[in-house]
């Protein structure tokens, strides 16, 4: 609809012919002050690991609904550029994550928000805990939630998973497994406090079985989307005190596996980074017996890269020094190994940057 | 099609110019003070909070420190050449003006500093070849009058292929 349709239907004939100029220049400020009244909402647009949190006014639509699926749904206007697809929302004591592409019409931008419902714990390649709220739909809702041969019963269920697009949920591999079950929270009342392990409790757990990273993908923004199929729990589903913390994981590793490991080792640096022209970066190889006690050995260092001949490499004991002087190799990486016979061979990612 | 990179420069020179006065001994000592006791990763960070590859807002910045602040220009195009030029603010504080000195410099600190840049972009041979068409210029140095920064504005002009 063109702007100019109260030049063409007013009542009054005092105009001054600017009207158009007036809406177009004040459109933003006219939202603005919209967000200072009681219409509005204050909430929090927070990252994918929620460490990073902004506050900001928005006003809410679709808040009050009369559909059960309508009623986890909202419509969120908000300031131009203030959020994008696959950030997560605070509103109301809830997460909720921006699906679909957001956008605006020069006055205020829309996006839609879906409920999260869970919090999803996992461990990723590197053995680190990841969590993520996450919008759980089902993908199979009047299905009988058993299947059966001849001889046996299982569990039959598949839920559609929505979270952010960042590094750790790109990275979720197929059949990656998960406990989503609200009977978490119930088991753990019953827990005492130097309970560390406990794998008795009878749990839902789920794998992905289709990984959507791509159909939703806006380039600077986007979400993905999971199929995950219910399964039978594992003997090592179960509760988890890791650093202090309890976590309801799959897969994983069965005791002892880390002291079975034995030998290890380590890339130790102050940032992973040369500067281009600068003094040469120091990596330092330290080396650890079964029981984690640093102990000597040999370093064998690798350097992965098509530029290698480029890079001043000086091995200096237990530790190799990089430098380099070539402003075509700026912003580029290349992975260092350290190795030793019998050891778990440690990698880093070096990346030279220009020192700015 | 080949594709133009006339603005590379811009970056490409900021880099050498931050290089080439981090390994000033002199500039870190009048921006740092002493580093002797510091890692190479601390007197890093810290020559980047002295040092910024962009220009300043006067009166933004309060603290009693020097600074150099600089950025890269484009000022002339020809079909086959163009000029660049690099706009250098090195500033103190008012108060540490006068609070140092250097044998074999002269005036004040933010004086003292500039000869330093001086030294460092004009008197080395490596480093005034390594820009351009020939050698990097010294086209000018005016005072800058701040509120709270005193110092000078060195204009430096250097030819390039296109």
């Amino acid at each position: 609809m063109a702007q100019e349709w109260y030049l063409m239907n007013t009542n009054h004939d005092t105009v001054s012919g600017f009207e158009t100029e007036d809406f177009e220049n004040f459109a933003k400020d006219g939202f603005e002050e919209a967000l200072q009244s009681a219409m509005a909402e204050s909430v929090e647009i927070c990252n994918y690991d929620l460490t990073e949190r902004t506050p900001a006014r928005v006003i809410m639509n679709g808040k009050v609904q009369d559909t059960k699926l309508n009623s986890i749904s909202r419509q969120m206007l908000f300031p131009i550029g203030l959020c994008r697809a696959g950030q997560y929302v605070y509103y109301k004591e809830r997460y909720w994550i921006i699906v679909g592409l957001e956008d605006d019409n020069g006055i205020y931008g829309k996006a839609v928000l879906a409920l999260c419902n869970y919090y999803i714990t996992w461990l990723n390649d590197r053995k680190q805990i990841v969590q993520r709220w996450a919008n759980i739909t089902s993908a199979s809702q009047y299905n009988t939630g058993e299947t059966s041969d001849q001889y046996a019963f299982i569990r039959t269920d598949q839920l559609l998973l929505i979270m952010p697009n960042d590094d750790e949920c790109i990275a979720l591999p197929h059949r990656k497994r998960f406990v989503i079950d609200k009977r978490c929270k119930l088991y753990e009342k019953s827990f005492s406090p130097d309970v560390t392990v406990d794998t008795s409790k009878p749990l839902i757990t789920y794998f992905i079985t289709r990984t959507d990273n791509v159909l939703y993908d806006y380039q600077k923004s986007g979400h993905s989307e999971y199929m995950i199929t219910q399964e039978e729990q594992h003997d090592n589903d179960g509760y988890y005190v890791i650093d202090g913390k309890g976590y309801w994981l799959c897969d994983i590793p069965a005791e002892n596996d880390d002291k079975t490991n034995s030998l290890s080792c380590e890339i130790v640096c102050e940032e992973p980074v040369i500067y281009n022209g600068l003094e040469p970066s120091v990596f330092l190889a330290k080396f650890y017996d079964e029981a984690g006690k640093e102990i000597a050995a040999s370093p064998q260092w690798s350097i992965n890269c098509d530029f290698k001949n480029d890079l001043d490499i000086q091995y200096i004991d237990n530790s190799i020094s990089i430098s380099v002087n070539n402003e075509k190799l700026l912003n580029k990486s290349f992975e260092l190994s350290l190795s030793a016979f019998e050891y778990e061979t440690a990698k880093l990612v070096v990346t030279i940057k220009g020192f700015l | 099609m080949n594709m133009k990179k006339d603005t590379s420069e811009r970056g490409k020179f900021k880099n050498k110019i931050h290089n080439a006065l981090y390994h000033s001994d002199g500039i870190k000592e009048v921006l740092l003070g002493d580093v002797s006791g510091m890692t190479s990763s601390e007197v890093r960070k810290l020559f980047k909070e002295h040092v910024k590859s962009h220009l300043f807002v006067d009166e933004v910045i309060q603290d009693t420190q020097s600074y150099i602040f600089y950025d890269v220009a484009l000022t002339y195009m020809r079909e086959n050449i163009k000029t660049c030029t690099v706009m250098m603010y090195v500033v103190c504080h008012r108060d540490i003006l006068d609070n140092y000195s250097k044998e074999g410099y002269y005036g004040n600190r933010a004086d003292i500093l500039s000869q330093m840049v001086e030294d460092c972009l004009i008197n080395d041979e490596k480093v005034v070849r390594d820009f351009g068409i020939g050698d990097l210029k010294l086209d000018g140095v005016e005072p800058f009058n701040g509120r709270y920064l005193y110092g000078c504005v060195m204009t430096f002009v250097v030819p390039n292929f296109r």
